[in-house]
């Protein structure tokens, strides 16, 4: 498993891209608000580019956002692999919050499959 | 063009020979005499090839990411614009074709179809457009990746040939027919506006073998000039096979009693000392009764890979 960092910013912090041909596997998120922005809401987001098929001529790209949590100020949370079911990644994986926070961190564990 | 093993096999590995699996040098393969015999693939119908150089081994996974419910078209062919008569030429279903068919003659490629773990499965079409090959006989139900019911009838599911044991081949030679892999979406893990997605891998190994056809003039031990008549000299206690030669008028005369036997093209007979081989065109041959039990073995041994109208009767 590898783990990628990010403190909260209003505009995308990439974390990490998933390889072609594999999908990403979101293990455990961890968020630790030790800034001073209040409470923060915090999104991963997923870039992929959805292929050709009989429904869709032309290659798109898609944004997904398979996790949001709002942390508030002073507090840590953790989601684990039970609380995230399996959530897979397939693209560019990225944190978006509601606020620019360095004192915010954003922990990201995930394997590729 | 279609080896398709049981899943359990892969569970049962040690009963099971790696070149049974996968061709090797040295492997025979024994094409259908359904493969048309016209310029394009007169050269493999019927006939049967032996593995004449070590194989080659190229990986080429292929994803895609597609919405749930819709599908994908996955043409392995090489053409660029493949269009099947009767058949309107795709448009946004069309993603390109695979080139991973040979471009000589007597090459074959066997294409290993390893599916990554995913909710989707996968329609087989030979060619593209026709009647599917994995159907039942009844004409009331056939696989259709448009039909709510029948898209799941034949579908091959990443469980049936997962990647890391794959158990479906697919074969491909120099003008086959259009392969197409139709991969459905059928329940993605990834939502984006209101829609799921989700990424279909396959792991395709295509394994190429060059192949050097054999037959059983090949291992004759006398070949008869054309036209001619000839004293079989077969030492005594041995026996020969005579195989008619193309023109199907070979015959066997008994120097003794002047019996005479015909051979139709192709068929064999045996024959002992004091017979006369008369071909009045074309060629026979002669050979041992061990060349002639060898090449029964191969017959009965080598990878047949039938044409794919015999895949699709009731």
């Amino acid at each position: 498993m590898a783990t990628a960092r990010a403190t909260a910013n209003v505009t995308v912090q990439p974390l990490f891209s998933t390889p072609l041909h594999m999908k990403a596997v979101i293990d455990d998120i961890n968020i630790d608000n030790e800034g001073s922005s209040g409470s923060i809401t915090v999104q991963l987001e997923d870039d992929f580019t959805q292929d050709i098929s009989n429904g869709n001529g032309t290659p798109t790209v898609r944004s997904a956002f398979p996790f949001q949590t709002t942390v508030a100020q002073t507090v840590s949370v953790s989601a684990d692999k039970n609380t995230l079911a399996d959530t897979e990644c397939l693209g560019d994986v990225g944190v978006v919050c509601s606020a620019t926070d360095a004192g915010c961190a954003i922990v990201v564990v995930y394997h590729f499959e | 063009m279609i080896t398709d093993l049981s899943p359990l096999l892969h569970k049962t590995t040690p009963l099971v020979r790696s070149d049974e699996l996968q061709l090797q040098k040295g492997s025979w393969v024994k094409f259908s005499q359904f493969w048309p015999t016209d310029t394009k693939t007169g050269w493999a119908s019927g006939n049967t090839f032996v593995v004449s150089q070590d194989n080659i081994l190229v990986d080429y996974p292929v994803s895609v990411n597609i919405a749930d419910q819709d599908y994908a078209i996955l043409d392995l062919t090489n053409q660029t614009n493949p269009i099947v008569p009767g058949v309107p030429h795709p448009t946004a279903a069309q993603m390109g074709t695979l080139q991973m068919y040979p471009t000589n003659q007597c090459v074959l490629y066997q294409i290993s179809v390893g599916m990554k773990r995913g909710k989707y499965f996968v329609q087989l079409q030979i060619p593209r457009g026709t009647v599917p090959i994995y159907q039942l006989g009844s004409s009331a139900i056939t696989p259709n990746i448009t039909d709510p019911v029948y898209r799941y009838l034949g579908a091959k599911y990443p469980k049936d040939s997962p990647v890391d044991s794959p158990t479906w081949f697919l074969y491909s030679i120099l003008n086959a027919p259009q392969i197409v892999l139709l991969v459905f979406m059928d329940g993605g893990d990834t939502e984006a506006s209101g829609v799921l997605y989700g990424k279909a891998t396959i792991d395709f190994k295509v394994n190429k073998t060059t192949l050097s056809q054999i037959t059983l003039g090949s291992m004759a031990v006398i070949n008869i000039p054309v036209p001619s008549k000839t004293q079989v000299n077969i030492p005594s206690g041995q026996v020969a096979v005579v195989t008619g030669g193309p023109g199907g008028d070979t015959s066997l005369i008994n120097n003794s009693n002047q019996q005479t036997v015909r051979l139709a093209a192709g068929q064999s007979s045996v024959v002992s000392s004091g017979w006369i081989v008369n071909t009045a065109s074309g060629s026979a041959v002669l050979t041992t009764m061990d060349d002639v039990r060898k090449w029964r073995t191969i017959q009965e041994r080598a990878l047949y890979i039938p044409y794919y109208t015999e895949l699709t009767g009731s």
